[in-house]
This record gives structure tokens, C-alpha cells and sequence, in this order.
């Protein structure tokens, strides 16, 4: 909870307020892990997937656009995995992102891996 | 001569358009479903463009192509636009352009729940020689559409139909209910329906080579739908009922095919009709327009 109030100050005073969906994801949810990390192959399958479903908007290079956020391995890494996993899953349907819940979790997950290389 | 530059002008922005358009050609990821929705929208910007196509040789009368071509887009990552133009050719009867449709869906619920609920609207005008079969309900049975083109290109239905869509998707699988309510605007009683669904594809997790017929872009699944009565009548007395089991094959960086049998459950329906359904998605249309940021 004070977690959680501090990152909302911060969020705030920051005036980053892209940053505030980290608030809504539940503690047990932020704190999951990839089960597919350090895996090559998992990397791998991630990129292709990253290709297919957020290259569209994110761009190959992963550095987004003037209101697409830049997901490269600096961005994400202020995020845990499961809070990554979280935002894929559900989205942010009201600043456009689509939820990628229909993606089996293997394949959230790979991509997951993949952004944090 | 200035004519002449208009036109060379508009046929470069044309194939200007189209050279853009060609290679973010073309992706789409969807569950195996002819009938039934899911709670999965149409991504933001982007433009799906399908042709969906049933046929059916019903008892006692003519074998029918019923062609449906449908253009989605993305408006919002919680509203999901449509347009579809149907069009059917009958043997003996010729071929007739049934009418057009304009649906929204719309997810009310922002995040993801264990039970995802979206909103259906959809606005017909169309002929009784209509044979999508886009979703039955009321009495809808084979013996509707024995009537020749001739006479039913004569009817005219503009309907409202909505939708209450309910949607999972846990471990892989989705499960999806549609409850259907349809009323044709000249007066006549709301008609009800249903759609459900289950679905997994074959393989969960991606593999790390690109591939086209690997367990990963296949998906099988199994649809049940039917009609419910009317108002005044409401429940299965005279209502047809079909059970499709569905496959369906997404090409990586290209169009998606779904295929359908669905048999007959009861005396009303169909013994079996077959659809098929082949789209293309634009990846972010609406950037043609815009220009790049």
C-alpha cells in the first residue's frame, strides 16, 4: 500500500503520468515471475512475436512514437516482469493500448523475455 | 493537360497508398470463431478486410454462395467498428446483392476480468434473400430460404440487433457466450439467439523459428448456436440449432483462414453448411492518412 502511494506521488510530482497503471497492478501480480528467463529460445519466439503484434506500433527499433511509449530494455527495466505481464494482458484501452489477453501466457511471457534483453 | 497532371497526381497518391499499404500487409490473431464473438477488439488503426462465405444446398431446394465482405476497423481500443456488404447467387436464380450492415462493439469494462463483457450494436438493411446466416434466432430454419430470389429480393428488413458478448480467455483456452436479441423495426416481435464457443490453438507457447503450418498458427474449436423464439414465443419449439466445430490458420505477416461444418441439430436447421472465412489485416491504416510520427 505505501508502495504503492509512493510510486503515485511520484508518478505525480514527475508530472509521468503513463507511469500511474504500475498502481492498479495487484501485488501478487507484480511480483510473478518469467518463468521463461535466460532462455535463448524464449528470447527468440519472443522477438518474432514482438514483431507480429507490437512492432506495428512500437516500432522494430522499439523506441514508439510521438503517443506510442518506447518499450527498449531501459524503459521496461523500471518495471518488474509481472507488472509487464500485467499491462499485456490487460491493456490500457484508454490510451489506446490493446489488452493481449487472447495470447496464451507462454507467448505474453516470451515476449516479456524479449524486452528485457 | 491540366487533366492530365490531376490524374497522374491521383494515381501516384494511389499507388503511393497502395506501396505503403503492401508491406505492413498483413496480420490477424483471433480465436477459430465463425459465429461467436469474443471480447477481443480490433486493435487500434487497424483495418481487417474479410470475406466470409457460407454455402448450403438446404432440402428441396438450390444450392446458395452467400458472400459477405467485411470491413473492421479499430476506432478505439474499446471500440471496434464494422461494415459488411452481402451478396448471394443461388443455382437457377442468379446472383443479388442482399444489403449492408454496420456494427460497433464496445467493452464497457476497461481491464481484464475473469468474465469480459462487450457491448453489441448493429444496424441491418437488408433483403429477405439475405443467407449469411450471420447468427440465427427467433424460428430462422432452412425452410425460410427455400422461397426463390425473385420473390424474396422483395422483402425488405431493416433491423437493430444487439448483443451482450461475454468472453474468458484462462490457460490458453477461450470460452465465449453471445446472447442475441433482434428486432426488425417494421413492427415485428424482438427475436432471441444464442452463440457459444470454446477454443485453444494446438501449441501455447511460440516456437523460436518463423513457421507457417506449425501447431502455433492453427487454433480448433467448437461453436454451438441456435434461435430462441420471439418474444410471444420464446424457447426451442420450431428453433434451429447447429453444432460447427472450427479450425482456423493465421500466416505470420499474412491473411488468416477459418473453416467451418456446421450440422444441423434438429429437423429446422440445415443438416450441414459449410463457411469459410479468409481476412487480411492492415496493420495501422489509419497512418496512411495521418503520415508517420
Amino acid at each position: 500500500m505505501m508502495r504503492k502511494a509512493l510510486m503515485l506521488l511520484a508518478a505525480l510530482l514527475n508530472g509521468n503520468a503513463a507511469d500511474l497503471w504500475t498502481t492498479r497492478v495487484p501485488a501478487k501480480t507484480a511480483s510473478l515471475t518469467n518463468p521463461y528467463s535466460g532462455q535463448d529460445g524464449a528470447v527468440m519466439a519472443g522477438a518474432k512475436l514482438y514483431g507480429l503484434h507490437c512492432a506495428p506500433c512500437h516500432g522494430r527499433d522499439r523506441i514508439g512514437s510521438s503517443h506510442v511509449p518506447a518499450i527498449t530494455a531501459e524503459k521496461t527495466a523500471g518495471f518488474t516482469e509481472g507488472e509487464l505481464f500485467w499491462v499485456l494482458t490487460n491493456g490500457r484501452l484508454k490510451d489506446g493500448m490493446p489488452s493481449w489477453s487472447h495470447l496464451p501466457p507462454q507467448q505474453r511471457w516470451q515476449i516479456i523475455a524479449f524486452l528485457r534483453q | 493537360m491540366q487533366m492530365t497532371v490531376n490524374r497522374s497526381r491521383v494515381g501516384y497518391r494511389l499507388a503511393a497508398l497502395l506501396a505503403a499499404a503492401v508491406p505492413i500487409l498483413l496480420r490477424a490473431a483471433d480465436a477459430p470463431y465463425l459465429v461467436t464473438y469474443t471480447h477481443q477488439m480490433e486493435e487500434p488503426g487497424n483495418l481487417e478486410v474479410a470475406l466470409n462465405t457460407v454455402t448450403a444446398r438446404p432440402e428441396g431446394g438450390n444450392r446458395f454462395l452467400n458472400h459477405l465482405m467485411e470491413l473492421e476497423y479499430g476506432a478505439t481500443a474499446w471500440w471496434t467498428t464494422e461494415l459488411y456488404l452481402s451478396g448471394q447467387g443461388t443455382s437457377h436464380e442468379g446472383v443479388v446483392f442482399t444489403g449492408y450492415r454496420w456494427e460497433n462493439r464496445f467493452r464497457p469494462l476497461l481491464g481484464e476480468h475473469w468474465i469480459n463483457p462487450v457491448l453489441y450494436v448493429e444496424f441491418s438493411n437488408t433483403s429477405g434473400a439475405d443467407k449469411s446466416l450471420k447468427e440465427i434466432v427467433g424460428h430462422d430454419g432452412f425452410s425460410n430460404q427455400l422461397e426463390p430470389n425473385d420473390e424474396t429480393t422483395q422483402e425488405h428488413k431493416r433491423e437493430i440487433e444487439t448483443k451482450l458478448i461475454l468472453s474468458s480467455n484462462v490457460r490458453g483456452w477461450n470460452f465465449s457466450e453471445n446472447i442475441i436479441a433482434e428486432k426488425n423495426l417494421a413492427n415485428e416481435p424482438w427475436e432471441f439467439g444464442y452463440a457459444v464457443a470454446v477454443s485453444r490453438p494446438l501449441a501455447l507457447a511460440a516456437s523460436s523459428k518463423r513457421c507457417v503450418l506449425c501447431r502455433e498458427n492453427l487454433s480448433a474449436g467448437l461453436e454451438m448456436y441456435g434461435g430462441l423464439g420471439t418474444r410471444h414465443e420464446f424457447g426451442l419449439r420450431d428453433t434451429s440449432h447447429y453444432l460447427a466445430p472450427a479450425v482456423g490458420l493465421r500466416i505470420p505477416n499474412g491473411p488468416s483462414f477459418k473453416f467451418s461444418l456446421s450440422f444441423g441439430l434438429n429437423g429446422n436447421s440445415y443438416p450441414v453448411f459449410f463457411r469459410f472465412t479468409m481476412a487480411y489485416e492492415v496493420n495501422q491504416f489509419r497512418r496512411l492518412f495521418r503520415g508517420k510520427d
